[in-house]
């Protein structure tokens, strides 16, 4: 089930352009940086920071996409692997078939949910390789210098960076519940994205009033997405992760149950 | 002896307070049998297609495959092939490509799915290997019937096969069916052509905002020709023979002809005593109970 559902998801335009973003992208910023210089306005948040520092090293620039993709692109590549899942095929009159055969409604969703996850690794595999890729051919290997103006080795800057990318793909569990969920709902792909994206974006923005109690925003599912910045302070602060990780729980667990329950009760009318 | 392939008992369907698809059906197909579900549009046969196959969950009743209850995912569905509504096919993809990924999304092997002769039936030739978004309508329904045939069921459930295809296509799917119910497979088609129904099948139901009006076989429901519509230059005269004709049960007027039942008498002598006693026919047409009930739940719905 897994195999056939990844074999129908791969060989897809959609696919090839949501994974071309994710590798391209890097690489265009290099190139940017590359032939326009560093930036040299003084940044305030870290995104920037990353930024600033994107030239220094090769080992930077992933650090740097991964920072400023994680934000909003990616999510919205990784929102459409999972709200298209169920709904693209109620949109292609497939959903019916696939149901009609002797197979449990629920396996059918686990094979969703996990295609769509592979797809959302490789995506986010696929900024960090980009940015490496580019950034080294431009920039060497050298060592990293962190906004913290902490110094890394290049090796061990890179490993920081695989357990922050780790995060960052189970920190957008949360809203892909979500649009696995609304995508079980309806027949139209982009309104599960955007519903989903929503969600993200109404939390970025509370998140970003400070007048807004912290006890509330505390609460909102993106407050820890920026966490595994923490990775690249000496020494490295992890506590946020660890409530970050944790924080994603309910909501992933939660929209996923929901989904399974609608899914189970559903008239397929598509 | 082996439980009916399909065993329908008071199925009710209800969408909304206003909308109740399907209003306690019962219905039985055994074995072997070409049955047709007739009705007009909307009359509830999808809706009840799809409950039949786990798709629609029944606000009452239910419905056995083979002596199994049916729920989402059932065992039963094995043993069936399904066509409901139009086809569908992911169009990135190959015909040959849809046809393996959807056996295979079963948990079946493609060794039992009988690849070769459900692409003899699509027959798409080297098309086959085309993507599916390249395809005409009638490339697909085809591919949609193979589909349906993969794994040679023993059941064959199609709603509406024959929409969309140009008559040659119809006959062809015709054929098509009549080859399948001569292996043995018992075959459940939905139609709201009556024609259809009547070359194709051997048992039919007629149905009208859900529920079961008439049921028999073809034969029973088309056979006995009781009834004629005539068109004459003299309607008057013609009531006046008419009545003298021991077979004539009743005479109705019925727009600008008139309807005769008639009771064991041959249409030829009726048409025969009206040319003797003056009355010129310009059309003579058989009415049976098939197109009686089908047409009066016409009305009813209009």
């Amino acid at each position: 089930m897994i195999r056939v559902e990844l074999r129908k998801q791969i060989r897809r335009l959609r696919t090839y352009i949501g994974l071309g973003i994710c590798f391209g992208l890097p690489v265009i910023i290099t190139i940017a940086l590359k032939v326009g210089g560093p930036p040299h306005e003084r940044g305030g948040g870290n995104e920037e920071g990353f930024f600033r520092l994107a030239t220094k090293s090769g080992v930077n620039m992933p650090i740097a996409a991964l920072s400023v993709m994680s934000m909003f692109l990616l999510p919205i590549v990784i929102l459409l692997f999972f709200g298209e899942s169920v709904a693209g095929e109620a949109g292609w009159g497939t959903l019916r078939y696939l149901l009609v055969r002797p197979v449990k409604r629920g396996k059918l969703l686990r094979a969703k949910v996990v295609v769509a996850f592979f797809l959302a690794i490789i995506g986010t595999a696929l900024v960090i390789a980009g940015g490496l890729a580019a950034g080294i051919a431009a920039f060497g290997w050298h060592s990293v210098i962190t906004p913290s103006l902490a110094v890394f080795t290049p090796r061990a800057a890179l490993q920081q960076l695989l357990i922050g990318a780790g995060y960052v793909v189970w920190n957008f569990s949360g809203a892909a519940a979500l649009a696995f969920l609304l995508s079980t709902m309806t027949d139209s792909p982009v309104g599960t994205v955007a519903g989903s994206m929503g969600l993200v974006i109404v939390s970025q923005i509370l998140d970003g009033i400070t007048a807004v109690p912290a006890g509330f925003r505390n609460w909102l599912p993106t407050h820890f997405w920026t966490a595994w910045h923490g990775l690249f302070v000496v020494p490295s602060e992890r506590t946020d992760m660890i409530r970050g990780t944790l924080h994603q729980l309910p909501y992933a667990v939660g929209f996923l149950v929901l989904a399974w329950w609608w899914f189970k009760r559903k008239d397929i009318l598509s | 002896m082996p439980a009916p392939p399909i065993q329908i008992e008071g199925l009710s369907k209800r969408f909304s307070k206003d909308v109740l698809a399907v209003d306690r059906l019962d219905l039985t197909v055994e074995e072997g049998q070409v049955f047709g579900l007739l009705g007009p549009n909307g009359a509830g046969k999808t809706t009840t297609l799809r409950m039949l196959v786990g798709l629609v969950r029944p606000t009452a009743g239910g419905s056995r495959l083979f002596g199994d209850v049916v729920k989402p995912g059932a065992r039963a569905l094995r043993r069936v092939g399904t066509l409901v509504e139009s086809p569908g096919f992911v169009p990135h993809l190959s015909g040959l490509k849809n046809l393996e990924l959807f056996w295979r999304a079963g948990g079946q092997h493609l060794d039992e799915a009988d690849l070769d002769g459900a692409l003899e039936v699509a027959d798409l030739g080297r098309a086959i290997s085309r993507k599916v978004k390249t395809y005409s309508h009638g490339m697909k329904q085809r591919l949609g019937i193979a589909q349906a045939l993969l794994g040679k069921p023993d059941l064959l459930i199609l709603d509406e096969p024959t929409t969309g295809l140009d008559p040659q296509q119809m006959r062809e799917m015709r054929l098509l069916v009549h080859s399948i119910a001569n292996r043995g497979a018992t075959v459940l088609l939905s139609s709201h052509l009556l024609g259809e129904v009547e070359q194709v099948c051997s048992h039919a139901a007629v149905v009208n905002r859900g529920h079961v009006v008439a049921t028999g076989t073809v034969a029973e429901l088309v056979g006995r020709a009781t009834t004629i519509y005539i068109e004459v230059d003299d309607v008057e005269r013609a009531r006046a023979v008419l009545s003298k004709i021991p077979g004539v049960r009743a005479v109705n007027e019925e727009g600008t002809g008139l309807s005769i039942d008639l009771e064991e008498i041959d249409r030829k002598e009726i048409v025969a005593k009206l040319v003797r006693g003056g009355v010129g026919v310009e059309t003579v047409m058989s009415r049976h109970r098939l197109e009686d009930a089908f047409l009066s739940m016409l009305e009813e719905g209009s």
